[in-house]
């Protein structure tokens, strides 16, 4: 009970060949006095000419560098130098944790600095790996210019507004789950809790937001960068990482994957695939190895099952399904679908609100046979709404019915939307479903087709 | 201006809303449900703005049997909700199984605090996204006067304060208050003999923000379970002769047609007692033909089934999250003039009484006349 969702703290374990190297660990004073602690990874052996290339490696929200040991031992074992630090507020580190902001990302520029002035360690190809939490001060340090040679982030937000306050409305589970994770460590995080949760000042909120976000900052990076972003993640969707695919300068590459804060896991089946790409990633743009990762298609997504994965040369191509939803009541259904589908893009519902008292929020969750396939929540006001639904990457088989909950919080087993014991009513009129799906499912089961 | 002194006070009425400084009223509620010879399904419901609950005692009726399981066994399924004052009040939403255990150091320390000599130690084990909470509940034997007046066993569950400053030792995890649960035990049988089973329960809160129990507002509430829960339904059938008109050799006859008129009435009877609420829905193969009573015709069909659904007492539930199911205990508030005061109690308020409420079905095959 110490977390309410799994969301925040993530321990990313990868198996890690066994090859020798040393670490060594220690700590470094910030210019305003905060002590990080660090783990400093090196392969055996001399170094080459020009130093190893080195990664910097950030770990995710309640966490701390011990959290990234398995990554950085992948990374040391093909021959990295590899930078891992427990963020202020994290860990055995002084400080109170920022939420990626601007104090944080001081840390990261000097740390970076450093870590690449070491005798050992390149100059110049250094890259960043960072998960969630670290994944945002990977993007942050990014746009403030944080002289990373490439970069790799994994599960994580480019708009920290939209991800956890979608038209104004708290992802209510998914923030009380990273305020309980960290609020002890964070007078920042403590402060801002109740609005947090409520979604009372969605002003305050933004302002909050935006420094701890790359969103208007990616169109200037340059820097190659590798996004993996899980399929089904209800603290950071695929619209998070798609920001960064569609709108950074640089190169970039994009894997939709098995893994994921809640209701996924970290890591997923998929791990074994995500470790390659991600040495494959830093061989080329650090080590300069033509290994052809940067000329394969860009996008990729994993089946629901199984080791199935398609490429994609951009944007996977995508057709709006329109489905009516039977009923006047909080819980209305669709008609049978004659053919298997796979949700990709942002899908809304629109509803008309009859009347309402008392009423803060609107929660709907789409479910398949009780299975939640996505959500979405707006501040109701009489009239025809439109919930913008999250995007993740949901397979739905061919004969299943598509149910849509409204409420004041999200239908169980989905706990994005926690609700207060609020007392409101509400009453809802006609609603349609816009569903975009991928025109061709990635994932392939036994009489699917 | 307007919308920005607006948008302050609402601001101001919400941080309110979840300060759990003040709370206007303690007023819990029991319901009891399950069938003749199955498992005791027991729900209790705290108001949001109530005290938080320091004690909680279920008196089971000795009509009901109340068994010894092993440690280890798995008694049945969970829900509950409780708010959070540490994430703004937000309300979890917690699943899990009821199980017997083995007393512990924590549990002997909890019973020995809260002043229970445990017969059993059973224990709510829930969780929320892995997260995991053990609540103890005590099965205390009953006092002579006790068994007087009717109880064979009691169910004791003792919270810990949420609303005390927090590292306050003992305090609420997450400054979680319990709003409502919902269990099954399969320990707890109910009776097969037909009668008007009265539980009743005991309530004591915390003082407010001190995490002492305040024994002067304890209060009393009642679950009234009339067994068994019956849906009946008789029907009438009458041979009907109507004449039709019809073309044959291009030229017109009449023929004789036989129709079937079927009657049918159905009502929900508890302990052989009309239900207070009753919702019933009755369909001739998949035509909707009326509700508790009414009559159709059957024409062209040797027979018909006929469903006949009834929801009864149905018109609240005990929450498990914010979003109801239709697992969720259902129940039909008696109020407060339902409720009994147990002259045991010495004067306690009586405040509250419940009917669970639940879900029927009949099904029936009407043949029609063939001639």
């Amino acid at each position: 009970m110490k977390r309410v969702a799994a969301a925040a703290l993530v321990l990313f374990v990868w198996a890690t060949p066994a090859q020798a190297f040393t670490k060594q660990g220690g700590v470094r004073t910030m210019a305003d006095g905060t002590s990080l602690a660090y783990d400093l990874y090196e392969p055996a052996g001399s170094a080459p000419a020009g130093g190893w290339p080195g990664v910097v490696a950030l770990h995710g929200l309640g966490g701390s560098k011990d959290d990234v040991a398995s990554v950085a031992e992948v990374f040391v074992s093909h021959g990295y130098a590899v930078l891992a630090y427990s963020a202020r507020g994290s860990g055995t580190s002084t400080g109170d944790v920022e939420l990626a902001g601007p104090k944080e990302v001081s840390d990261e520029a000097a740390l970076e600095q450093w870590f690449a002035g070491l005798p050992d360690v390149s100059d110049t190809n250094v890259g960043a790996w960072g998960i969630s939490y670290g994944g945002g001060e990977v993007w942050n340090g990014l746009a403030a210019g944080v002289p990373y040679k490439a970069a790799e982030v994994v599960a994580t937000w480019t708009d920290l507004y939209s991800a956890l306050w979608p038209q104004d409305v708290a992802r209510s589970g998914v923030v009380a789950g990273l305020v309980g994770a960290v609020a002890g460590r964070s007078p920042l995080v403590s402060a801002n809790a109740a609005n947090a949760i409520r979604s009372l000042d969605p002003a305050a909120l933004r302002a909050l937001a935006a420094p701890r976000s790359a969103y208007a900052h990616l169109p200037r990076i340059t820097t190659p960068v590798y996004m993996f972003q899980g399929r089904i993640d209800w603290t950071f969707d695929v619209g998070q990482a798609l920001n960064g695919f569609t709108r950074v300068a640089g190169p970039r590459k994009l894997y939709i994957g098995r893994f994921g804060h809640s209701p996924a896991t970290f890591p997923g089946p998929d791990a074994g695939y995500v470790a390659d790409q991600s040495v494959a990633w830093f061989d080329h743009w650090l080590k300069g190895e033509p290994n052809g990762i940067d000329t394969a298609p860009p996008l990729t997504i994993a089946a629901a099952t199984g080791a199935g994965r398609t490429s994609f040369a951009g944007l996977p191509p995508t057709r709006a399904l329109r489905l009516s939803l039977h009923g006047t009541g909080v819980r209305r259904t669709t008609a049978v679908l004659q053919r298997p589908l796979e949700t990709f893009g942002t899908s809304t519902i629109q509803v008309r609100v009859r009347s309402l008292a008392h009423y803060p929020r609107l929660v709907a969750t789409v479910l398949a046979g009780g299975t939640p396939v996505t959500h979405g929540a707006i501040v109701p006001r009489a009239g025809r709404q439109t919930i913008r639904l999250a995007n993740y990457v949901v397979y739905v088989a061919k004969g299943s019915r598509l149910s849509v909950a409204f409420g004041p919080s999200s239908a169980p087993p989905d706990l994005s939307y926690l609700g207060f014991g609020d007392r409101g009513s509400i009453s809802l009129g006609t609603a349609e479903l816009a569903l975009h799906v991928l025109s061709k499912p990635v994932t392939h089961t036994r009489g699917s087709k | 201006m307007k919308k920005k002194t607006a948008a302050a006070a609402a601001t101001a009425v919400a941080a309110l809303a979840f300060a759990g400084s003040a709370y206007a009223s303690f007023a819990p509620k029991l319901v009891v449900g399950g069938t003749p010879g199955g498992a005791a399904r027991i729900g209790v419901v705290v108001g949001n703005g109530d005290a938080p609950t320091a004690r909680t005692t279920i008196y089971v009726p000795s009509a009901f049997t109340v068994a010894a399981p092993a440690p280890g066994t798995a008694l049945g399924a969970v829900t509950a909700t409780a708010a959070a004052g540490d994430l703004a009040g937000v309300v979890l939403p917690l699943t899990g199984e009821l199980e017997a255990v083995a007393p512990t150091s924590t549990t002997a320390a909890i019973a020995q605090t809260c002043g229970v000599a445990p017969a059993q130690t059973w224990s709510l084990h829930v969780s929320v996204s892995g997260q995991t909470l053990d609540i103890p509940l005590f099965v205390e034997a009953t006092t002579a006067a006790e068994q007087a007046a009717g109880f064979g066993a009691k169910l004791v569950v003792c919270l810990p304060p949420p609303d005390v400053p927090a590292g306050t030792p003992g305090r609420a995890v997450l400054g979680a208050k319990l709003l409502s649960a919902t269990f099954t035990s399969s320990a707890v049988a109910l009776p097969a003999a037909p009668g008007d089973y009265r539980w009743t329960s005991l309530w004591t809160p915390y003082v407010p923000g001190t995490g002492q129990p305040d024994a002067a507002v304890t209060v009393e509430a009642q679950a009234l379970q009339r067994l068994p829960v019956k849906l009946t339904t008789v029907t009438a059938r009458k041979r009907v002769v109507a004449s039709r008109t019809v073309r044959s050799a291009g030229k017109k006859r009449k023929v004789k047609v036989v129709v079937t008129a079927v009657g049918f009435a159905s009502a929900v009877t508890e302990n052989a007692t009309h239900a207070a609420t009753a919702t019933i829905t009755t369909r001739a193969g998949k035509k909707r033909v009326g509700a508790a009573k009414g009559s159709f015709l059957m024409v062209g069909l040797k027979s018909t089934r006929l469903t006949v659904t009834a929801v009864y007492d149905s018109d609240s539930f005990v929450p498990a999250g914010a979003v109801r199911t239709p697992a969720d205990l259902a129940f039909h508030d008696l109020g407060a003039p339902a409720c009994r005061a147990t002259a045991l109690f010495q004067g306690v308020p009586c405040l509250d009484a419940t009917t669970a409420g639940g879900r029927l079905a009949d099904t029936l095959v009407v043949k029609a006349y063939a001639r």
